[in-house]
């Protein structure tokens, strides 16, 4: 066995569960880019995973197909549920998003038979899953969300959700219909997260309601908090590291759950803007340019 | 031809009117002045008529259309665009794409045709920051395009704003004090400017407290106070109406002057 097979017989799952963490943390940067404290996205999550997973369970469809009308499903919800909360503003809107994640949580557990058909498991949840994701998939479909990502900020949607997120206001007195551009950014949310779902579920090939219980919710926000959500590369380091760190210290036993918060609590109080700051990334470009 | 018309207008602040019952009119091709001490409700006019604030009662008309229950987006979709008394550009971002998000209106690509980069988006984009690039050749900004808008003087600030509420093609401009901050030379040429846009077919309604900028610029000039319209006409006539003379003064002054 090479050195590469070897760790990833140890690693390669830890490094699956980061590309999908990366996903939710694009998830939530969407939303909180535009200034949008949303929790749902653990909900969107869920949706997406239950979906895509009774699908390829019931239906038989292929994997993409599962896993496009999953994130298709959290995407429409999300927007069912972004018409009326997103008149809402601040800790008002991050405390509806958060109740609608209960909402779905407590669905999935009361909902196990549906004529007669196990169609989500309830409290059970749903196992059996079979194991469809791919490393290959995973950064297939990241790569091409980098690159939207990078086509958003150039475009005039992705200006205009700059400056709402700047001044909310001045944006609307330059013609920027302010709420269709949240909508927009909190379905582009949903669709990720509901994405991130169908993966998960087809990695660990199982669903279960408290995967996606206000923890979740809580976890995907450190995500984009430790990275930052100046540049869309913040919630992709922030996943990173937060999925490695808890295996990185693995050796301290039961110890790491606080070395772990103390290492986030330090970041936020002395990079509050998140371990990427685009200043940086321009200032780096700036002296390549210089010489 | 009139092209904004407020007719009655009034807006409470709990108890307190800020605007009263204000009526009067900006004609198209001309700069209407908005004057009055400090407090007066000048701000909360144009509050009222950018739509980011709704009058209690009474009716502003744009181009003969109603507007007071407009959203903001929409009421500078008709072609009214305004600048703020404390500057609010988007810190962060360059003064070129401050002028560049002022253009939203200006382009219609859609998010897809800007993720798949297709050539009517790519076209567009050129375009679009071709404009801004004039835009701000024309405000004297040329050498700042690059630079974050809070790195800049605040005189180059308030033009930043100017440039980047004219990239809306606006036929109705809303200045609030547009000239706080810059120096004589700086306020000359705003003025200057103005005028030329003037020519153009911009109509503007202007709060400033600078009278020699007003008089340099304006048409005609509405003066409120505590709410009221208290005078309106000429520059020169507003400035001897002893009732303005007042209201600026205070009474006893204006009985020895």
């Amino acid at each position: 066995m090479n050195i590469f097979s070897e760790f990833w017989a140890t690693y390669g799952s830890v490094v699956q569960f980061a590309l999908i963490n990366m996903l939710l943390g694009i998830s939530i940067y969407f939303t909180l880019y535009t200034g949008l404290l949303s929790l749902a996205n653990a909900g969107f999550m869920g949706i997406g995973a239950y979906v895509s997973a009774a699908l390829t369970i019931h239906a038989g469809t292929p994997f993409p197909v599962s896993l496009l009308v999953g994130a298709l499903s959290a995407a429409l919800i999300g927007w069912l549920l972004g018409l009326p909360v997103l008149r809402l503003r601040d800790v008002y809107l991050a405390i509806a998003t958060l109740g609608f994640g209960e909402i779905v949580r407590i669905t999935a557990v009361n909902f196990d038979k549906f004529s007669g058909l196990t169609l989500l498991g309830g409290a059970q949840g749903l196992d059996g899953i079979p194991k469809l994701t791919t490393p290959v998939s995973l950064l297939f479909v990241l790569f091409i969300l980098c690159i939207f990502l990078v086509q958003l900020h150039r475009s005039r949607a992705g200006r205009a959700l700059a400056a709402i997120r700047r001044d909310e206001s001045v944006a609307a007195t330059m013609g920027i219909d302010v709420y269709q551009y949240k909508l927009l950014a909190f379905v582009l949310g949903a669709f990720v997260a509901g994405l991130a779902g169908g993966f998960s579920a087809h990695l660990t090939r199982f669903v279960g309601p408290n995967d996606f219980s206000f923890s979740a919710a809580v976890n995907i926000l450190a995500f984009a908090v430790l990275g930052g959500t100046l540049h869309w590369s913040g919630a992709l380091v922030g996943a990173a590291i937060l999925t490695i760190l808890p295996e990185a210290l693995r050796f301290m036993k039961e110890y790491r759950g606080i070395v772990n918060g103390v290492i986030l609590v330090l970041v936020i109080i002395y990079l509050p803007h998140g371990l990427v700051n685009p200043k940086w990334i321009r200032g780096i470009f700036r002296r390549k340019e210089a010489r | 031809m009139t092209m904004l018309t407020l007719n009655r207008v009034t807006r409470y602040f709990g108890g307190l009117a800020a605007v009263n019952d204000v009526s009067f009119e900006a004609e198209a091709n001309q700069i209407t002045g908005l004057i009055g001490p400090n407090g007066a409700g000048k701000t909360t006019l144009l509050n009222l008529i950018s739509g980011l604030d709704q009058p209690a009662s009474g009716e502003i008309r744009f181009m003969d259309r109603a507007i007071q229950k407009l959203p903001p987006h929409k009421i500078n979709q008709l072609g009214i665009a305004r600048t703020y008394q404390n500057i609010r550009l988007f810190a962060e971002m360059s003064a070129l794409d401050n002028i560049i998000v002022g253009m939203h209106t200006q382009g219609k690509a859609g998010l897809l045709s800007a993720a798949l980069s297709l050539p009517g988006y790519r076209a567009e984009e050129k375009r679009l920051r071709e404009q801004a690039l004039q835009l701000a050749e024309r405000l004297g900004l040329g050498s700042f395009c690059n630079t974050p808008a809070d790195a800049l003087s605040y005189g180059d600030q308030r033009r930043v704003e100017i440039a980047r509420a004219l990239a809306a093609h606006p036929k109705l401009l809303l200045l609030d004090e547009p000239t706080a901050g810059m120096n004589a030379a700086e306020t000359a040429r705003l003025g200057e400017l103005i005028l030329s846009l003037r020519d153009e077919g911009l109509a503007a309604l202007v709060i400033e407290h600078d009278m020699s900028f007003i008089a340099q610029v304006c048409d005609h000039v509405v003066v409120l106070n505590f709410g009221e319209v208290i005078a309106r006409g000429t520059v020169d006539a507003v400035k001897s109406d002893p009732t303005v003379v007042a209201a600026y003064l205070g009474e006893e002054e204006a009985a020895d002057a």
